[in-house]
């Protein structure tokens, strides 16, 4: 039997398999519906501006009335702990100048800043028309924070090593140590290096169209734009999927463990490693960037693969690309080497 | 063909073959029995080169066993135990996949593949999944993608387990036309009647070593207990079974429901001799039939168990 | 007791795994919920990284007024990684950068825009850094263009000594920290719990509920109920174990830090939502026995749940419509147990009845589903 003939009948296997498309597909296109729900309305437009409660006739009323950014309503204490309970002010000036509050937040701090500028102009001592309120000694660059991109970066990364849902599923059908169907492979004449080029081709295959298909999904039905840099995202794409199969076939080859529970141990070692990579959110990648854990994400392909995918379509760098190409393809050729090896061998201990 | 010498493997404490010699000439069935678990999978793998073994050789076609030797390897086929096939593939397609782990040739192999579904008779399942086969026709499945290749030698283990009459019947069949085809088969079970039916020579396993080996005729010339002799009587005498013990050359007497079972030892004349007992003393018998020790009955007084256990 | 030890046994034979995950889930959980505790009202600190290339009194005077309030990190580097800091800000890793240029005091001398920063300018933090910093050269200019000198330290000194902001009496900062914590933890917890016993349940029940063994008990003497009930008290006991292990190891971490913390509460709502997790176990035993479906299910489940729960992202940030999603579900329900500190038995009573509701529902569910298939086989 040719190589192409042992890769179709290795894609029917897996094509047949309504485990395969629900974690390829299903899944991830249940997950991406999911997040633009969730995001729709995550990155504010436009910078809202502070409401303020102020005492009736508080000396700050004029000069806080100026202030552009902030909303001044006069009104009782009372009504003031209730607003801001409510959420609705966020903080009451009232007496000696003095800020209530009911909680600590940014917007508090803006308040606590303002009102304090206003009181040292006062005590500082230099006269009044010295100070230039509207001097510019700032150059304001924006870069805009958009951690849920993160997230689907993150799943397009995870589902780019679902590769090894079918390494698996193929390397552990023919080990003669974990599957009948693996001793009439082995005692047959048939090329390792072919069945091994075979099983990568059709893993290939396979989920190199799921992922398209999700691309698609996104790109032209959810109209979200992820890709800017199509093509070199793609590229990277392709190496992942190399990756993840080749992980698949080494998980795949590991003894006395069957490949349904094979499966179930992946998939939750991918949503970890997709979990670290931001597939719940940037915080766990601050949070290992705080604790000085950022090794973890540089080891971490999933991380690697998800982080270049946004610096190169959303900043725009391409800085670290190639070492993570490289990085990738170090981790493939690593992960296939074994396999082959682990293939070649000539006998088992026990069956 | 198989020349297996003095092979010893071991699974830590435990001696799965116990110094096993085997061998099998070109165009025999020779039966591998024995209880399960007694090593006669393990054999096949080892001769499979499958398994690593501890000691001892085996040579299969003249050639020390090499798990690279793909000459070798081209001219075997192996039925397992357990059901090697795909279920997401349809019987052609098991077929065709597993024959085409030997054969490069496409028109040379769909030959084989049709050959091998008409043998098995699974011609009208040739669209079938395994799911929508019944036990017996996904046996037959298992048995067409270990022969399409038309293998010299063949390993059937256990090839009709769990299984139906009728498909029991058609695989026996199929077993006795590869042999009249000039194949060698070696063949596993421990149905004894599969075994009696089937193979030219038997090799008697147990606990990972060869207890006996030959025809059945030689079989059964190397027991002592030769012949049973079945025997029922009109009236009930308390002391009968005693007299029938005290006939020549009894070996013993048992119940068998309202008769009495004698076990006699080799001699021309037993039978004779039981016959002028009964008219000696006037005895009016019901039935009277005799029987030769059976592959059972050798494997008791061989290991002192039955084979079943 | 047969079927209950049967199936206690067969969570014991994965306990290494159950203890694996459990502590990874756990060591998640107390990251997903750190913070900072205080006893009093504190400033909100920004999360700044300055580029200092003038390393003049002036920058140097700035950097210290900044880092009173704020986490400030400084970088002396010649080419500092502009695209990395922009990674930080795009993360929300850093709130913004400030590059303070080698001529930064020939620049405010001739009134020229003196640093450079660099922010998300759509954020409340974009806005506190901008104050910030204008407040500090503001007063620096004007008694720069009063005295003719720079008096840096004397500018942030002035500066950095604010005014008192009170909280009201009614606000125990400390109980609000505390509670934030707990709650974080509560409900990334109740996330785990369902997405854990969904597949542990799952996948340990799938094998008790394949067809040859469920025949084999269909024609035992054992009858159906015992049967149910022996199953569901095993599982409630596997509940129990997690929500205890979750919970007690919550308490024995925050041991001094749980006053104003409502603890009743949230142990009720664990308990619940395991109640609520094991009725839609039953719903998914009673479709199939399959493990990826089961598996997959546990898995979109739990996370769909808790990104429209507002577990994952916050609440108030969703979308209209993710937030209209979320009332339908039991895991927001869950949330809204202990939402508030000082949340009493009657305000909670309201979600707490929706869980249970939507228990109830899924175990009817589950019932005529499991019903049904018992007839049709």
């Amino acid at each position: 039997m040719n190589l192409f003939r042992m890769t179709y009948y290795l894609i029917s296997i897996s094509f047949k398999d309504f485990g395969f498309w629900f974690w390829t597909l299903c899944y991830p296109l249940l997950l991406t519906g999911l997040f633009i729900i969730a995001t729709s309305n995550m990155t504010v437009g436009e910078l809202e501006n502070i409401n303020v409660g102020i005492q009736e006739n508080q000396e700050l009323s004029e000069v806080i009335g100026d202030i552009d950014f902030i909303n001044m309503t006069v009104m009782s204490e009372e009504e003031a702990v209730l607003e801001m309970k409510q959420g609705d002010i966020s903080g009451y000036i009232h007496g000696d100048n003095t800020l209530l509050v009911t909680e600590t937040g940014f917007d508090q701090t803006v308040l606590e800043m303002v009102i304090n500028q206003i009181e040292k102009v006062a005590e500082a001592g230099i006269p009044y028309e010295n100070y230039d309120f509207e001097a510019q000694f700032i150059e304001e660059n924006s870069q805009e924070a958009q951690p849920e991109a993160v997230l689907f970066y993150s799943l397009i990364a995870m589902i780019a090593f679902y590769g090894i849902f079918s390494g698996i599923e193929f390397m552990s059908s023919m080990q003669p140590n974990l599957d009948p169907m693996g001793a009439r492979f082995a005692a047959s004449p048939y090329s390792k290096v072919k069945f091994l080029s075979a099983s990568v081709l059709g893993a290939l295959i396979l989920n190199l169209a799921t992922n398209f298909l999700i691309l698609a999904v996104i790109i032209i039905l959810y109209k979200i734009n992820l890709f800017t840099e199509l093509g070199p995202t793609l590229g990277l794409l392709f190496i992942a999927n190399l990756t993840g199969i080749g992980l698949g076939l080494i998980i795949g080859l590991l003894p006395k463990i069957n490949a349904g529970m094979k499966t179930t141990v992946s998939v939750i070692f991918i949503i970890g490693l997709a979990a670290l990579s931001g597939l719940m959110g940037p915080f766990i990648k601050i949070i290992l960037i705080e604790n000085n854990l950022a090794w973890v994400n540089t080891l971490n392909p999933l991380a690697r693969l998800t982080d270049t995918m946004y610096k190169i379509n959303f900043l725009g760098n391409y800085d670290d690309y190639w070492a993570t190409i490289g990085m990738l393809t170090g981790y493939a050729a690593v992960f296939f080497s074994i396999t082959l090896l682990s293939l070649r061998r000539k006998q088992y201990d026990s069956i | 063909m198989i020349m297996m010498d003095g092979v010893v493997k071991r699974y830590n404490e435990l001696i799965a073959l116990d110094h096993f010699s085997f061998n099998a000439q070109d165009g025999e069935i020779v039966g591998l029995l024995g209880p399960n678990g007694c090593g006669k999978t393990t054999a096949i793998n080892c001769m499979l080169s499958l398994l690593s073994f501890d000691s001892g050789d085996i040579e299969i076609f003249g050639r020390k066993v090499d798990s690279n030797n793909n000459d070798v390897k081209r001219r075997i086929g192996i039925v397992p135990q357990e059901l090697a096939i795909f279920d997401k593939l349809n019987v052609y397609e098991n077929v065709d996949f597993y024959c085409g782990l030997y054969i490069q040739n496409s028109k040379e192999r769909k030959k084989l593949v049709e050959e091998a579904i008409d043998f098995v008779g699974l011609d009208k399942y040739r669209r079938f999944t395994p799911g929508k086969l019944s036990g017996g026709l996904k046996r037959r499945l298992n048995i067409a993608c270990g022969i399409a290749h038309k293998p010299e030698l063949l390993f059937m283990d256990e090839p009709t387990v769990a299984v139906d009459a009728q498909s029991r019947n058609f695989i026996l069949e199929g077993v006795k036309k590869m042999k009249a085809d000039g194949r060698t088969v070696i063949y596993t079970t421990h149905y004894l009647e599969e075994a009696e039916q089937l193979c030219d020579r038997m090799v008697i396993m147990d606990q990972g070593r060869n207890i006996a080996q030959g025809t059945v005729g030689q079989l059964q010339k190397s027991i002592s207990t030769q012949e049973r002799v079945e025997v029922g009587f009109l009236t009930e005498d308390p002391g009968m079974k005693q007299r029938l013990s005290e006939l020549p050359h009894v070996v013993k007497v048992t119940n068998k429901n309202d008769n009495y079972l004698i076990h006699f030892e080799k001699q021309e004349n037993n039978l004779a001799n039981l016959i002028k007992f009964i008219e000696s003393n006037n005895l009016t018998y019901t039935e009277l039939t005799s029987e030769r020790s059976t592959l059972s009955d050798i494997f008791l007084e061989l290991t002192g168990k039955e084979l079943r256990d | 007791m047969t079927v209950f030890k049967g199936i206690l046994l067969h969570f014991w034979k994965y306990r290494i795994l159950i203890v694996i995950l459990l502590s990874a889930f756990f060591i998640f959980a107390v990251m997903f919920s750190q913070g900072n505790s205080s006893e009093n009202y504190t400033s909100e600190s920004l999360r700044i990284d300055i580029i200092d290339h003038s390393r003049s009194e002036m920058s140097r005077g700035l950097i210290d007024y900044l880092d009173e309030n704020n986490e400030v990190t400084v970088s002396n580097e010649e080419n500092p990684d502009i695209e990395a800091l922009e990674e930080k800000i795009f993360l929300n890793a850093i709130d913004g950068f400030i590059t303070i240029p080698e001529d930064a005091e020939s620049k405010f001398t001739s009134g020229r825009p003196v640093v450079e920063t660099t922010a998300d300018q759509r954020s409340t933090q974009h806005l506190q850094m901008q104050t910030a910093i204008r407040q500090y050269f503001t007063f620096l200019k004007a008694d720069f263009d009063t005295t003719g000198e720079l008096h840096t330290d004397a500018v942030t000194d002035l500066l950095s000594d604010s005014i008192d902001v009170e909280i009201h009496e009614s606000v125990d900062v400390e109980a609000q920290s505390n509670f934030e914590y707990m709650r974080n933890y509560t409900n990334f917890a109740g996330y785990w719990i369902m997405l854990f016993l969904l597949i542990l349940v799952g996948n340990i029940m799938s094998e008790f509920n394949s067809p040859e063994l469920k025949q084999r008990i269909n024609v035992s003497p054992m009858k159906t109920s015992t049967f149910m009930s022996q199953m569901i008290l095993s599982q409630i006991v596997v509940g129990l174990f997690v929500v205890a292990f979750m919970f007690f190891g919550a308490l024995a971490l925050r041991t001094d830090s749980l006053s104003g913390v409502p603890l009743g509460k949230m142990f009720t709502a664990l308990l619940l939502i395991t109640a609520f997790t094991l009725s839609v176990h039953y719903v998914i035993a009673a479709l199939t026995t399959n493990k990826f479906i089961i598996n997959g299910l546990a898995n979109f489940i739990a996370i769909g749940m808790a990104f429209l729960s507002g577990i994952m992202i916050p609440f108030e940030v969703m979308g209209q419509t993710a937030q209209n999603i979320a009332q339908y579900l039991p895991l927001y329900h869950f949330t809204q147990i202990y939402a508030e500190p000082d949340i009493t038995w009657g305000g909670a009573a309201l979600p707490m009845l929706v869980t249970v509701l939507y228990t109830a529902a899924f175990l009817i569910t589950g019932m005529i589903l499991e019903n049904r298939r018992k007839t049709s086989s």
